[in-house]
């Protein structure tokens, strides 16, 4: 049960029958009718109970920074008229407004009730539960109940980098053979003879099947397809420190997403890794248009963890297949961390795999480099040098193992994955 | 260096000790001068109205003074209940001021020295006389009274009163039985009830002899010298070898609260506060009910990945490593550089040098100081290399 203000206004009223008899049985015989009043209203309210309440959507999705509507339906299966509040909790991050409100449903009907979200953070968030309170007919008590109605809203990725998209499919299709230009070289693989036209390298003319057809025929190459991407994302400690707003697995997976999306168009096979000591997600798949969302929304709930990364594991999990592939681990530079997990495991997986390693950098630390007018600037400055020197050593180290190493900031990094790749794709490299 | 040729940090025991009694011993110095001089100053002469050491105008310490040369003890007294315990056979007891005797002090007084030789109000005012309810009355008077026309002891025929502020009136129309009237006050009331500025009571069982003084100021230091008042104030106050003066101070106000008080608060308030507060509970139930329970919100680890490179930054300034972080800021100028020049990563310093100072056209031994000079003495040489490093970098980008 619960009172209103107008219960304790109603006992306030009693001074005046004090005033006019001041006596202590004026006020025990105006605290008792007014128990009476407040039990009376307490008895005539609606049962919440009576209330059934369905969560019209239980599994909601929305990408981070956009608003989506949780609706709840109530139907009144009791004889009385409900009037009151409802409030439908969620975590303070999925940014549900208003927290409350007013009901008035008559018996044997039905009202939609609906709280806008808009989550602040990525990751799952599940309802709490929904309170209905219930007044009665004076408005003096009311009847209150809480009951688990399960509901959830996955936030996803707000991927930002999707702007970059169109531009690097530009590209992509440039080595396809789908635009004007075509280009020939080692990692292309032979696709159809056709007439040439002006403009044709001749080089690519195939001189044989032109003594057959007694008119010039060119051969055409397409892109590789069909090679196997694995993007491993470390969602250890090293990845919780925060850049910018959002920690650096944020902008891993950024970048993640933007590879993916751009391989599945190159129709190639994509796998999507995510671990510490364990392996936390695991998606693969060809349909590009399935494979990016199955992605999207399986990083959703992941957080960084603060446990050291078993690079063992993550590497296992790339071993599964003994075909070559390019292996991108979007990990951050850390010098202890890559020497301690990472250095060892490296061998192994370049002998079979064409290896990447994208981490994020932090643009603070370069701006704390370059730096200099007052002394503690310059202290900053040589911290700031030293961290990059050390992170340039353990670039250096992992290059020379044949590793590819990108050490860019966060919004930066998408793109320059992408573009490593459109790379490596066109010198057939994968 | 040895460790008994340093001094130890903290007191040993003995000067500690030695130190103690040295404080201990000024601050002892001190409360005694503190008490000496307040004893010598004594305490100042109280200014209250008819207080037996007052030597101010409205004071009575002359009157006291002279008792006392007569052969009399006079006691002042503070409080009612000391008043009572120093009362017996052989002793007047005085009421001087009366501001601060409370109505239950008065009965009190009255009720408990009946063994005493006579009670005297010096100031018979009317909360006083209300007070006792002997059956008088006092209200404000003229300032001359006739002649005594009394028998009492402590009155001779002629003596006359210049000062009168009271005027004594029976309540009942006529004095109670026994009592007499001196100085009576010309003209009187409507009811034609005859004023006197003295009155004697005898005692009874519930009082000892009393004699209310309707004039005060003939007590005090500026007017006992006027007309008859002297000898009427010392044969009044001195019928007895012992004097008890009761001058009530605060605390006996405290002591005996008055009752006849009416009460400042209206009748409902009490009821009226029971309600309130009912009220208020009631209210912060109704404000305290949560609309269901809190939520809790799962939050993820906050750390700033640049937290390591400032706590690097701090231990170099607090270890104020000049050639360490000037070693550091060569090392990344000098990577830099090769770099830019084109220069295969592990190149020797002179090879260095000599672009450097090529594509700059700076001496090489300016750009060998630079990069390979001494480490700088302090803050100061540190910045400067620094922007110096920079402004080299600088050059070489943009020549």
């Amino acid at each position: 049960m619960a009172l209103t203000t107008r219960a304790a206004a109603l006992l306030l009223l009693g001074l005046v029958p004090v005033v006019l008899r001041p006596a202590a049985s004026t006020v025990l015989a105006w605290v008792v009718l007014w128990l009476l009043a407040v039990l009376a209203d307490l008895v005539l309210a609606a049962s919440p109970s009576a209330l059934r309440l369905t969560r019209e959507d239980p599994a909601l999705q929305v990408r981070l920074g956009e608003p989506v509507s949780a609706s709840l339906v109530l139907e009144n299966t009791g004889g009385r008229h409900a009037t009151g509040l409802l409030r439908d909790a969620w975590p303070p991050s999925a940014g549900g407004s208003p927290s409350r409100h007013g009901l008035a449903v008559p018996p044997g009907e039905r009202r939609r009730v609906t709280t806008v979200l808009t989550p602040t953070r990525r990751g799952d968030r599940s309802a709490d539960r929904v309170t209905v309170r219930l007044a009665g007919p004076l408005g003096l008590a009311a009847r209150q109940r809480s009951v688990e109605v399960p509901g959830r809203v996955r936030v996803l990725h707000a991927f930002p980098s999707r702007r970059h998209l169109p531009s690097r499919l530009a590209v992509l299709r440039e080595l396809d053979g789908r635009a004007a230009v075509r280009t020939r070289g080692q990692g292309t693989e032979f696709d159809s003879l056709r007439d040439y036209v002006d403009g044709d390298d001749v080089r690519s003319i195939d001189w044989r099947a032109t003594a057959r057809r007694r008119h010039l025929v060119v051969r055409t190459w397409q892109p590789e397809q069909h090679r196997r991407v694995v993007l491993v994302l470390d969602t250890g400690r090293t990845s919780a420190g925060r850049v910018g707003d959002a920690p650096r697995l944020d902008a891993a997976m950024d970048a993640a997403l933007l590879l993916t999306a751009l391989a599945g168009h190159a129709h190639d096979r994509v796998q999507v890794v995510a671990g510490d000591r364990r392996v936390h997600a695991r998606v693969a798949g060809s349909d590009r248009a399935r494979l990016l969302h199955d992605v999207i929304s399986t990083l959703a709930p992941l957080d960084a963890q603060v446990v050291e990364t078993d690079w063992g594991v993550l590497a296992a999990e790339v071993a599964r297949s003994t075909h070559r592939s390019l292996v991108v681990l979007l990990t951050p530079l850390e010098p202890a961390a890559v020497e301690e997990g990472l250095l060892p495991a490296l061998p192994t997986l370049v002998a079979h795999h064409r290896v990447v390693v994208a981490s994020v950098s932090d643009p603070l630390v370069e701006a704390m480099r370059t730096a200099r007018e007052g002394s503690a600037e310059v202290w900053d400055a040589a911290a700031a040098e030293r961290t990059a020197a050390l992170r340039e050593g353990t670039a250096e180290a992992l290059r020379r193992l044949g590793v590819d190493v990108l050490d860019a900031p966060p919004d930066e990094l998408p793109v320059r994955l992408a573009d490593h790749y459109l790379a490596l794709k066109r010198e057939g490299l994968l | 260096m040895t460790a008994t040729a340093v001094a130890p940090a903290a007191l040993d025991a003995p000067r500690l000790a030695r130190r103690t009694r040295a404080v201990l011993g000024w601050a002892l110095l001190v409360v005694l001068g503190g008490v000496l001089v307040a004893l010598a100053a004594g305490r100042p002469a109280p200014e209250d109205y008819l207080h037996p050491d007052g030597t101010g105008q409205g004071g009575t310490r002359a009157l006291v003074q002279v008792l006392r040369q007569h052969g009399v003890t006079v006691d002042v007294v503070e409080r009612s209940a000391d008043a009572v315990a120093a009362s017996g056979p052989g002793t007047t007891l005085v009421v001087g001021n009366t501001d601060l005797l409370s109505d239950t002090a008065a009965r009190r007084l009255l009720a408990g020295t009946t063994a005493a030789d006579r009670l005297v109000l010096l100031d018979a005012s009317p909360t006083v006389l209300d007070a006792l309810d002997l059956g008088l009355a006092a209200r404000s008077a003229a300032t001359t009274a006739g002649p005594a026309g009394c028998s009492a002891s402590w009155v001779h025929p002629g003596d006359e009163v210049t000062r009168v502020t009271w005027e004594i009136v029976p309540t009942g129309g006529a004095l109670p039985p026994g009592s007499e009237g001196c100085f009576p006050l010309a003209g009187g009331d409507a009811a034609g009830a005859v004023g006197y500025a003295a009155v004697e009571l005898p005692s009874t069982g519930s009082h000892p002899a009393l004699t209310l003084v309707g004039f005060p100021d003939a007590a005090t230091n500026r007017f006992v010298t006027e007309s008859a008042h002297a000898g009427l104030v010392v044969r009044l106050l001195g019928g007895s070898a012992h004097v008890v003066w009761l001058h009530a101070d605060d605390e006996d106000l405290l002591a005996n609260p008055s009752t006849a008080q009416e009460p400042v608060w209206p009748a409902w308030t009490g009821p009226g506060l029971v309600v309130a507060t009912l009220a208020l509970l009631a209210f912060a139930v109704a404000r305290g009910r949560r609309l269901g329970r809190l939520v809790p919100e799962p939050l993820p680890v906050v750390v700033r990945a640049v937290e390591t490179t400032e706590s690097r930054a701090e231990l170099y300034r607090a270890a104020a490593d000049h050639a360490r972080a000037a070693a550091v800021l060569r090392q990344a100028s000098s990577r830099r550089l090769a770099r830019r020049l084109g220069l295969a990563p592990g190149v020797d310093a002179d090879a260095l040098l000599a672009a450097v100072a090529a594509a700059t056209g700076t001496d090489p031994p300016e750009v060998a100081a630079l990069l390979h000079g001494p480490a700088p003495a302090d803050e100061a040489a540190l910045v400067t290399l620094a922007r110096q490093l920079t402004h080299l970098e600088e050059k070489v980008r943009t020549p």
